[in-house]
């Protein structure tokens, strides 16, 4: 165990990276299924084995291939990171318990090996993105999901065509994000020397007054809020989480944009540093109103879906809105706040995902039109979703609430006008969930359901990890030791470790 | 107790009612005798606290103005007071 | 006995018994709780118990000193007297609601400090509402439900002057205080509400004659009695009290005079008699002090006497409006003989109770100098002469109806006739032995109450008032007593308030129902903008080509260098 433990941070990426090749090569609809998923089980204990280490004895640092730091790369797990990678791993793996007859009806069987390999790809390289210490590493492993995602999207064109213009869109976009980030990466090193990020950011106040830097924020911003499809960079996610394969949209929505959030904290908080990024070059000022913008805006154009996978796609560019407010406030209260969120919304739009998942499964569709008294139909899946949308809305006992609060004091500690006029836009908005949500619930239960409808409920493979979602979501909306604990580490070790 | 209704009751009487307005107005008046030998440093002696008190039959008329004054009060003030039962229904 | 138990506990929990039994084991019951408290009490003597440190303040469940002795010995009879008067009830909760609220009202009376007092003070009004609403009918439910908002509203005015008062003293101590603060002030006014201050009177009036017949006995003895103990246990020397007394002697005789329901008249007049004891407590001395709590005895005691004989007339006739009743003493002889001992009680007859302790009210507002205030107490003596010493056997008992008699009917029951003859022998007990009397007053006070000339002057008084009266009943001008509804001040918040609030009503209901159009429109509009614009296939929905994205991320890439270069 010794040995595991101290190449823990690199055996999460070594595992599935190696792992899928391999996966490329099996054939049949069950063996990529069951080896992807003992890998991503096995990513997901390394991962809680790096988080009990972390936050009992600190950071951890790995020197791959025992290059000292400066010039070989490092990985490094500090609690963000570790929280982070527990969050990737976590959702991946339910996401995988759910996977096998969702994704045998979705993909035809003989690419069944390449999906998953393309999918284990995509979780190495988030994986990598959270552990690696190297800002050139972190352009490497965000191509590798990046790519992995666009052919998963794509996968998507057997149930509808229309996957493939949203992965070549998302190719095209993500494309230039990823561009934006390596030039951004570029000028630091041009200006620094180095590709290490703790080193970079010791450097950092030395030449935070050139104007190479100034645009190497422009384009590390930028570059990094296409990737996390912060308002109005938003465009491509919509419909790739819409024609996408279920369990690729419950995997996505959980982590892709999870990691996107994470690497911008990294950039603001770990190389700017909070007194560059909000006093010097105001940031706050710009993410803001995007953030807020987000929240309002998409909530209600959420309201007019008339496809339940692309009405909770726009739900979560909401969401994601209130992430960027919570880093925006600049406090280790909305820090808190935004990561606690990161959590929260994780497991809470996974399930979500999932049921619908459940519904496209046997009704075919995610239209609200075919939808029609899919609560008598499949009681326990319209309950799910009607749980996790509560959850979602903010109800008290749901993480939702519980990350809520958090924003909501965080907002407050401001005692401003700014900070009233925020919360109010938040209970708003959280009203306009429950109008997108109602939607959904009006049509399962309170319309007729067509009268050559079949009343079935989902296999038992898919309704179990959607529960689990579901249930565990309402366990951490009422123990919140363990996500808020998590969650005021990683904040006050982001704002401490400046 | 008799439940005999041709029992004859003394207040049934005719003229009973002026034998009782006789009787109180006797009564009265020896109520008032005190007072009046006091006057005359008789039998008995008044303990007054106030000046007032030594009117003679001070009580007594004291007693007849307040009533005159309750009646004169309340008659005056009826017609602005008095309403039908239903009226707060 | 238990040791330090407040008495009054043995009554609220004994209530808690009632259900459990019935018939005759229920009349023992509830005869025996009381007595049980009286023992308790007696065996307790004087002193604190139950003394709890609670968040720095000092509770004290218990503490007996002789002003609440004399107060605690009065209500453990007239809780005897009116549970024994009521033992023909075979509704459960009437029983219940009367040892309830008896127990709490001790409780009060034994409550060490203002908290204890506060929670004694709420649980007296709601238990005895519910004698109230017992009478099952709509009226009845609706005064009771006026007389549980005042009620409460005492209680409530009360906690706030706690709250504040201990946050000006840092103390829950009820002893003397000074009338200055807030804190003093809202105790004024609620004890005043539960007293029947002038204007906050209403409620006696309002609710007793709703009440059962049992019920209004209840009522009489405890909650305006509670209040005249706390105001003589707060504001003692008060000279404020004194002019409060004063209008509160005269104002209800008016309506004493007026009013045809005998329950009714003699609310008013019960009313009028509180203005003596408050009179007594604004003046102070130890004298006066004495006179309050005797008199406040007394008048439970003819109070409850007079209110067990209307209402054994309401019980067998059905009604105890005086235009209804005629030549009673024929059938209910028994009755109108207790009824012309509580009037001789109410009037002061020498020899009874009334004599004794009004006598010490006026004699102490005479000694202090207070001239007006003991002519005004005086006329206020005369009016109920009038109004309840004469109106009640009068027309209650020994007219003849100016019609017909009502038919005979029987006398009133036994367990009644055995409750008023209880008050009616306590009430000549104590006139004729004044000294025994006097000695469980809180104050040792020498006072001769059979004096010659006190004897002649309130002889003087009781006649030529009995005179005036049968001449102007003689002479046809006594006010005819008619069914009516004498408009009090109540008036204000029965009628005026209701009609205002249902012109405010009415225009909040306007100008809402204008704000509510105008917000449907704005509404309407930011409905139709967001459809406009984040419906589906719109503008903000819309699925962008890739080329307007990436001319939409080049354009913000190009403000957010802007805004770096700027600095």
């Amino acid at each position: 165990m010794s040995l595991v433990a101290s190449h823990a941070p690199v055996l999460a990426i070594i595992i599935p990276l190696l792992a899928a090749p391999v996966c490329a090569m099996l054939r049949g609809t069950t063996f990529p299924w069951f080896l992807t998923t003992v890998i991503s089980a096995l990513s997901f204990a390394v991962s809680v084995q790096i988080l009990l280490t972390v936050s009992d004895t600190g950071p951890i640092s790995y020197m791959l291939g025992g290059w000292a730091a400066p010039w070989g790369i490092e990985y490094v797990a500090d609690p963000l990171s570790a929280f982070v990678m527990l969050i990737i791993s976590g959702i991946s793996t339910g996401v995988l318990l759910y996977a096998r007859e969702s994704i045998a009806k979705e993909v035809p069987p003989h690419q069944l090996g390449l999906f998953f390999s393309a999918y284990l790809l995509a979780l190495a390289g988030m994986m990598g993105i959270t552990v690696t210490g190297d800002a050139f590493n972190i352009f490497v492993f965000l191509e590798i999901t990046s790519l992995s995602s666009y052919v998963l999207i794509a996968m998507g064109e057997k149930a509808d065509r229309r996957a493939l213009t949203s992965a070549f869109q998302y190719l095209i976009i993500g494309t230039i994000g990823a561009t934006f980030i390596l030039i951004g990466v570029g000028l630091l090193y041009m200006m620094t020397g180095t590709l290490n990020i703790a080193d970079i950011a010791s450097r950092f106040d030395a030449i935070a007054d050139t104007r190479p830097v100034r645009a190497a924020v422009a384009f590390l911003i930028i570059g990094i809020a296409i990737k996390l499809a912060m308002f109005p960079f938003h465009v491509w996610l919509p419909n790739a989480y819409s024609y996408a394969p279920s369990i690729v949209t419950a995997f996505f929505a959980g982590t892709a944009t999870k990691v996107s959030v994470y690497l911008l904290l990294r950039f603001i908080f770990t190389i700017f540093g909070a007194e560059f990024s909000f006093g010097v070059v105001s940031l706050s000022e710009l993410l803001m109103p995007l953030g807020v913008i987000a929240f309002l805006s998409m909530s209600t154009v959420a309201i007019f879906q008339t496809n339940v996978k692309r009405l909770l796609a726009f739900s979560s560019v909401a969401q994601l809105g209130y992430m960027t407010v919570g880093i925006a406030l600049a406090s280790e209260a909305g820090l808190t706040a935004s990561i606690l969120h990161i959590f929260n919304h994780a497991i809470v739009k996974t399930g979500l995902f999932l049921s619908v998942g459940c519904m496209v499964f046997v009704a075919g569709s995610a239209y609200l039109k075919d939808l029609e008294g899919i609560g008598s139909r499949m009681p326990l899946t319209t309950f799910g979703f009607v749980l996790g949308g509560l959850a979602l809305i903010g109800v008290p006992l749901t993480p939702g609430f519980v990350s809520k609060w958090y924003l909501v004091m965080a907002t407050l500690e401001r005692g401003d006008f700014l900070g009233y006029a925020l919360t109010a836009g938040m209970l708003l908005s959280s009203l306009l969930a429950v109008i997108y949500i109602w939607r959904v619930v009006e049509v399962a239960y309170f319309r007729p359901a067509p009268a050559d409808a079949e009343a079935r409920e989902a296999p038992l493979s898919l309704l179990i990890p959607t529960w689990i979602f579901i249930i565990g979501s309402f366990y951490f909306g009422i123990q919140t030791t363990v996500n808020v604990g998590f969650a005021e580490k990683a904040a006050s070790f982001l704002m401490g470790g400046l | 107790m008799s439940r005999n209704t041709d029992k004859k009751y003394w207040l049934d009487q005719p003229g009973a009612t002026d034998k009782v307005f006789r009787v109180v107005v006797l009564l009265a008046i020896l109520a008032a005798i005190p007072d009046i030998l006091a006057l005359f440093d008789f039998v008995y002696h008044k303990h007054t606290s106030t000046d007032m008190e030594d009117i003679p039959v001070f009580y007594g008329l004291y007693a007849m103005i307040s009533f005159l004054a309750l009646l004169v009060v309340a008659k005056t003030v009826r017609p602005f007071l008095t309403r039908k039962e239903d009226y707060y229904d | 006995m238990i040791d330090g138990l407040n008495p009054g506990f043995i009554l609220i929990l004994g209530a808690l018994l009632v259900p459990l039994t019935s018939g005759f084991i229920r009349s023992l019951l509830v005869l025996a709780l009381p007595v049980l408290g009286f023992a308790q009490m007696i065996s307790l003597g004087l002193g604190s118990w139950g003394v709890i440190d609670m968040l720095g303040l000092q509770v004290v469940l218990t503490h007996i000193d002789p002003l609440s002795r004399v107060f605690g010995i009065i209500f453990h009879i007239a809780a005897f007297a009116a549970l024994l008067y009521s033992l023909h009830v075979k509704d459960t909760v009437q029983h219940i609601a009367t040892l309830i609220y008896a127990g709490s009202a001790i409780g009060a009376i034994f409550a060490g400090d203002l908290l204890t007092l506060f929670v004694f003070w709420e649980i007296t009004a709601v238990s005895s509402v519910f004698l109230i609403w017992a009478s099952r009918t709509e009226r009845a439910f609706r005064s009771g439900v006026r007389y549980l908002i005042i009620q409460v509203t005492s209680g409530v005015i009360l906690l706030g002057g706690i709250a504040l008062y201990v946050a000006d003293t840092g103390s829950l101590a009820f002893g003397p205080m000074e009338l200055g603060s807030f804190a003093t002030w809202a105790f004024l006014i609620a004890f005043g509400i539960k007293a029947a201050f002038p204007l906050l009177h209403n409620w006696v009036q309002d609710s007793y004659p709703e009440a059962t017949v049992t019920g209004t006995v209840v009522l009489s003895a405890f909650t305006t009695k509670l209040a005249i103990y706390a105001l003589a246990r707060a504001f003692p020397g008060t000279d404020l009290l004194i002019y409060i007394g004063v209008v509160m002697v005269i104002f209800p005789v008016v309506f004493a005079t007026l009013e045809n329901d005998l329950r009714r008249t003699l609310a008013y007049s019960m009313n009028s008699q509180q203005g003596f004891m408050v009179i007594g407590i604004g003046i102070g001395t130890e004298m006066a002090l004495n006179g309050v709590a005797a008199h406040a005895s007394v008048s439970i005691l003819y109070t409850c006497l007079l209110f067990m004989c209307t209402g054994a007339i309401l019980y067998r006739t059905g009604t105890a409006k005086a235009t209804e009743l005629g030549s009673l003493y024929k059938s209910m002889p028994l009755t109108a003989f207790f009824a012309v001992i509580g009037s001789l009680v109410i009037v002061a007859f020498p020899l009874t109770a009334a004599f004794a302790s009004k006598s010490l009210i006026l004699s102490a507002s005479l000694k202090e100098g207070y001239y007006f205030v003991w002519l005004f107490m005086l006329f206020g003596a005369v009016a109920v002469i009038d109004n309840i010493g004469l109106k009640i056997p009068v027309f209650g008992f020994f007219r003849r109806n100016a019609e017909k008699d009502p038919a005979p009917v029987q006398d009133a029951p036994a367990h009644m006739l055995l409750a008023m003859a209880l008050l009616t022998g306590l009430a000549i007990l104590a006139g004729v032995m004044p000294g025994a009397f006097f000695s469980l007053l809180p104050y040792d006070v020498s006072y001769e109450v059979y004096t010659a000339s006190h004897v002649v002057t309130q002889l003087q008084l009781i006649l030529f008032a009995t005179l005036a009266f049968a001449l102007a009943l003689r002479l046809g001008v006594y006010p005819g007593l008619k069914s009516a509804i004498n408009l009090d001040f109540d008036w204000f918040y029965r009628k005026a308030g209701k009609s205002l609030a249902i012109t405010t009503g009415t225009l909040i209901l306007t100008v809402w129902t204008a704000f509510i159009n105008l917000c449907q429109r704005g509404v309407a509009g930011v409905i139709s903008l967001a459809v406009d614009t984040h419906g589906d296939g719109k503008t903000m929905s819309r699925t962008v080509s890739s080329s307007a994205a990436v001319v939409a991320i080049v354009a913000l890439f190009g403000v957010i260098l802007l805004v770096a270069y700027q600095f």
